[in-house]
């Protein structure tokens, strides 16, 4: 095996010579597991990020590694490629590079492995000079054996100790924490006034930090009260820490909810606030990163009226803009320190793409991934690989356990395996954890699988394998799960299996961008004033607001006060404003979501909550008789209650989801910018999108198969938001119309639902975040948000880079003339369709391309409108048969052996 | 990119936000001030000439009613002052519904306190000024300057006294060295921030009377505690 730097196909020339595996058993197994997961869990996901659930941000906590003081020990000793042995139980553990190759012969079919990159290992880049810390600092990190510091966090440290904010944006373990908790803590020694706030997006995360915290505090042997102030925090140790706490650790909620308002009890905090730690900065992103932008400037007028002015220290996963996002979030100049001079181990990272199938009807579509995983990580815990999969679903945890299990039935070896693989569930108690973790650690455990929610708070070493089923939802997410593998200096494996999803298939075909530059951006919107002004009430209950303040709540905030004045929210007196009347205001503003005015949503039967969705989501996809999937159970709609804000669902088995067809029409506003562009005039501007849901389409699953319609009588939604308008030029229309009617309508549509999915990828938000509309001669793609918070503005900047990727995303599927993995709606809930003429058009592909080529100013495409049109025809459904794994393989070596000898 | 962003809130985008606004649920119990006047009055009747001719137009007696204990979650609720004019004794009391009307009054105190040297209460040391300079910091106002002093009368009399009496209370100091019972129709002074919230949500001004009351006879009181205090010091 070669260790390339590069990543590279793997047998490209044979990819297509070779018929797919035509074995209606491995089809049913993976039907089984597809119509249960959702190959992708995009139903699911889209839900959870319009929650604002945690769950949808990601983070990797930064251990102080356990094995940092091996890591210098062994640094000589980096030609060597065996794993480090002391937790292994066998003789000789299996090199990885040996262990794929097995794979590569018993599992995968030989073009399922798309990519292997990999990473070669690098030695460790430390400091040449000290940075001026406290001795007894100095002294502790040196007998922790965490010296010499890694260049960057050498620098991280100076430029703290200069003055500067900085943003630590390098790779999961690479020694992060200490670029803020030595800093700190030196200031803290050499001034006993002194204090910090460190604010983590969850509490797992914060309780993690604070040990980390404590072991160095009291490894220097210094007394600093510290602790945890947030909502499970007892009341007797807020009283403590409010009075004499000198380190706070909490979350922007807390702040925003409880220490802000409450900001006179904090005044040995905020008179003295020298340092704000922001861990995991590019979770604050999207709604919750434009609110929490606000409470940061309302943090900071405090510190200012207290008499402190604090220094910001960020830390951020790899994104495109790690600097430019902290900058806008704190609202001043950052440095960035993003050299990374951590040691890493060389990992082996495969793509996986399932093969295309052959269906009994015959028409193809790709396995899902999670059949793959089901054998995959059975495989490499039984090489004694100590192995994480992450699945997108608490569900998806659970069945893909479920079918380990049911695979190995029957044979004492592979139920041997099969126990060893656990899941690492939900619950975020500390102690079960940390249980599940020495299982793993001492080798009880080979394999735990669980969901993204939960890449945080592993606290081992490392793992030696990684598998992730199904794109992860960012590269962010996916370089912080692939980090999970990589012990000490040893090599590891990170086997990425993709669904079947343009996002998937966009980084199947783009490898090269989960090792090289980001494409991601972390993106929020600091003035929609939808936001700012709820934050401009809750500031007027802190302190009397005046224009003595603009420069930190905006130039406009005169003109905003007025207008709450108006409103009867704020009243003005000697040239401020205050609150006009008696309220909590910070207890009606959750950072969260987009309004105050959830969607409760109630399951009939058990009568629980569960769950909220905002007031313009729930307005365009919830309706009587719509499906809705809450973690990939779902349910139907009952009843809605405009009225009450309340949705009451009953669980139900279908087989389809609902689309809503919507009207929708969008009024232009004020423009915000403008340019040309080949083929167009594109436009961001302020729009009005009403939506009315006026029916709804019942389609199976996978599928674009329609089994029935439903009626709704519903008020519309007004949508005041921002949008990215592509206004096709005059010469682009009539230059369509020879192809005859229907083709620029399936043109734009395929353009606008492509443009939409993969802007969401460079915005990492969720492709549900977006909705967009096709228009005569206009496609407008929009926030689906009041006030917009940023995407189409981005949509507006990186235009050409996405119709780039558009293109690719048309040309690179293997369909033959559209699928819902490329130009036909997905599965999204607020995709629609209206029109007959469009629905029927059979070559959205082509069409789609030809228009591609117009707006990037390439050479005129010819479409071939003649040839297999695109499906609208159903697919019956197989059903679901589990094979053991001894039987399956058996079988599936009879299938190839057969196919081979068939072919002359 | 130079864009020209829409928190200009023109036209239609300052519509719908203050839809969504008006949308947001109001608090419960809200509702504007109430107007409140001033009290203003010359209490030469009740004083006495002795008590006015024994005092300096220099001093001004000090006593607050508050929403609470914490000054930086409560507000001035009444300000009450009492100082010589001439050849009288006048006496005002000002009221404060919310944080904006606060401003005012705080602002009209801080003027009058500037006209004189020393400001006199009871317990003011250990609460009326500490509440008085933060409120004042919070509004972002200068407070009283170091040429102002304090003389809280309650240090005096718990000095002296403290061992001899059940407690150092006002009223107990009215009684033992002015001789002069409280009615028996006093509201006590911690019932006033429940009275004021009471008002705030709505009842009638008539609620809150008891507790002008209770101010005026404490600021009364002052101005003879305050010769009694200065005698017994002359005498020993």
């Amino acid at each position: 095996m070669s260790s390339s730097a590069e990543s590279r196909p793997i047998d490209a020339s044979k990819r297509t010579s070779r018929k797919p595996v035509d074995s209606s058993l491995d089809a049913s197994l993976d039907s089984s597991l597809d119509s249960s997961l959702d190959s992708s869990g995009n139903a699911d996901s889209s839900l959870s990020s319009r929650n604002g659930g945690s769950t949808e941000f990601t983070a990797s906590v930064e251990t102080l590694p356990s094995h940092h003081s091996s890591t210098h020990h062994s640094a000589t000793h980096l030609s060597s490629a065996h794993l480090s042995s002391a937790h292994l139980s066998s003789s000789r553990a299996p090199l990885p590079t040996e262990i794929l190759a097995g794979i590569r012969s018993r599992i995968a079919d030989r073009d399922e492995l798309v990519a292997l990159h990999t990473i070669e290992a690098r030695p460790a880049k430390t400091a040449t000079e000290v940075p001026p810390l406290d001795p007894r600092l100095l002294a502790h990190l040196q007998s922790k054996g965490i010296w010499p510091l890694y260049s960057h966090q050498a620098q991280a440290m100076n430029a703290v100790l200069d003055g500067q904010n900085i943003v630590v944006a390098s790779s999961t373990a690479s020694g992060k924490t200490l670029c803020s908790t030595v800093p700190v803590i030196d200031t803290m020694l050499k001034d006993p006034s002194a204090h910090a706030l460190f604010l983590y997006p969850t509490k797992a995360l914060s309780q993690d930090q604070h040990r980390h915290l404590r072991e160095l505090i009291d490894g220097v042997g210094v007394s600093l009260e510290t602790g945890i102030y947030d909502g499970d925090t007892e009341p007797e140790v807020r009283r403590r820490l409010r009075r004499s706490g000198r380190i706070i650790l909490s979350n922007p909620d807390m702040l925003h909810a409880s220490i802000l308002p409450n900001h006179g009890g904090w005044a040995a905090l905020f008179s003295n606030l020298r340092y704000v730690v922001i861990d995991e900065v590019h979770t604050l992103r999207g709604i919750f990163g434009s609110h929490v932008a606000s409470v940061i400037r309302r943090l900071r007028r405090i510190c200012r009226h207290h008499g402190s002015d604090p220094l910001f220290i960020a830390a951020s996963a790899t994104i495109a803009n790690p600097r430019e996002h902290v900058e806008r979030l704190v609202g001043q100049p950052v440095r960035i320190i993003d050299e990374d001079g951590a040691p890493r181990g060389r990992k082996h990272v495969a793509l996986w793409n399932p093969p295309l199938v052959k269906r009994p009807d015959g028409t193809r579509s790709r396995r899902g991934p999670a059949s793959v995983a089901v054998r995959l990580l059975p495989e490499l815990v039984r090489k004694g690989l100590r192995t994480i999969c992450f699945a997108r679903t608490r569900n998806g945890v659970e069945l893909i356990l479920r079918y380990i299990r049911e695979r190995a039935r029957g044979a004492t070896d592979r139920q041997q395996i099969a126990d060893r693989i656990d899941a690492y569930r939900g619950g975020y108690l500390p102690s079960e954890r940390r249980r599940i973790e020495s299982k793993l650690f001492g080798g009880d455990l080979g394999g735990v699988v669980t969901t993204n929610a939960l890449e945080v708070g592993i606290d081992v070493g490392g793992l030696d394998g990684c598998i992730m089923v199904g794109w992860p939802g960012s590269v962010c997410s996916f370089l912080q799960q692939a980090g999970r593998a990589g012990r000490s200096l040893g090599e590891s494996l990170v086997f990425l299996i993709a669904g079947q999803d343009p996002i998937d298939q966009w980084f199947i075909r783009h490898p090269e961008t989960l090792f090289g530059s980001s494409p991601e951006n972390a993106v929020i919107e600091t003035e929609n004033p939808y936001i700012t002004a709820r934050h401009l009430i809750c500031a007027a209950y802190e302190l009397p607001i005046s224009g003595a303040d603009s420069d930190l709540l905006g130039e406009q905030v005169e003109g905003m006060c007025t207008v709450l004045q108006e409103e009867n929210r704020l009243r003005e007196e000697g040239g401020h404003w205050y609150l006009s009347r008696e309220e909590y205001p910070a207890a009606q503003v959750r950072l969260r979501t987009a309004s105050e005015e959830n969607f409760t949503i109630l399951e009939i039967g058990p009568d629980r909550i569960i769950g909220e969705l905002d007031y313009v989501a729930a307005m365009v996809s919830l309706y009587e008789g719509a499906i809705y999937i809450h973690r990939t159970e779902t349910f139907v709609v009952e009843q809605m209650d405009h009225v009450n804000c309340l949705v009451k669902i009953r669980r139900t088995d279908t087989g389809y989801y609902t689309q809503a067809l919507t009207q929708k029409r969008v009024t232009v506003g004020e423009e915000w910018a403008t340019r040309n562009s080949p083929g167009a005039t594109l436009r961001l501007a302020e729009v009005e999108v009403r939506t009315r849901i006026t029916g709804f389409k019942k389609v199976r699953f996978h599928s674009v198969e329609n089994i029935g319609y439903g009626e709704v009588d519903l008020p519309p939604l007004e949508l005041d938001t921002v949008s990215h308008e592509i206004q096709l030029e005059r010469q682009t229309v009539t230059a369509s119309e020879r192809f005859g009617s229907g083709f620029l309508l399936s043109a734009m549509h395929g353009v606008a639902r492509l443009f939409r999915d993969l802007l969401a990828l460079r915005a990492m938000c969720d492709p549900n975040d977006l909705d967009h509309h096709v228009d005569a001669d206009r496609i407008h793609i929009y926030d689906l948000y009041p006030g917009g918070i940023g995407y189409s503005e981005l949509g507006h900047e990186k235009h050409d880079q996405v119709l780039e990727d558009v293109l690719e995303a048309v040309v690179g599927c293997d369909c033959a003339a559209g699928c819902p993995a490329c130009v036909l709606p997905g599965s999204s809930r607020v995709a629609s369709v209206l029109d007959q003429e469009l629905m029927e058009y059979p070559y959205p592909k082509e069409a789609t391309r030809w228009l591609v080529h117009r707006l990037t100013g390439r050479d005129e495409y010819v479409p071939d409108l003649t040839g297999v049109a695109a499906p609208t025809s159903p697919r019956p459904e197989s059903p679901p048969v589990l094979l053991d794994e001894r039987t399956e393989r058996k079988v599936r070596k009879v299938a190839r052996w057969t196919s081979r000898r068939g072919r002359s | 990119m130079d864009l020209a962003k829409g928190a200009k809130l023109k036209g239609d985008r300052l519509h719908r936000l203050r839809r969504s606004l008006r949308k947001s649920a109001p608090p419960k119990g809200a509702r504007p001030a109430t107007m409140v006047p001033d009290y203003d009055a010359i209490v030469d009747g009740q004083v006495g000439r002795q008590w006015i001719d024994q005092t300096p137009d220099d001093v001004i007696f000090l006593d607050l009613e508050t929403t609470g204990l914490r000054a930086d979650r409560s507000l001035t609720s009444l300000i009450g002052i009492l100082y010589r004019q001439q050849d009288s004794l006048r006496l005002e009391q000002w009221y404060s519904g919310d944080v904006a009307g606060e401003r005012r009054q705080l602002q009209r105190l801080q003027r009058l306190l500037e006209r004189f040297d020393r400001v006199v209460t009871y317990n003011g040391n250990g609460f009326d000024l500490p509440f008085l300079r933060c409120r004042w910091r919070w509004h972002q106002l200068a407070g009283i300057s170091d040429g102002c002093e304090s003389l809280d009368l309650l240090v005096d009399v718990r000095r002296r006294y403290r061992k001899e009496w059940p407690n150092c209370r006002l009223t107990t100091a009215e009684e033992r060295l002015l001789g002069i019972p409280r009615c028996s129709d006093d509201v006590p002074g911690s019932e006033a921030p429940l009275r004021f919230q009471d008002m705030r949500q709505g009842a009638p001004l008539s609620v809150i009377e008891p507790v002008l009351l209770h101010n005026r006879r404490d600021l009364i009181s002052l101005v003879g505690l305050r010769i009694e205090l200065l005698k017994v010091t002359i005498e020993s």
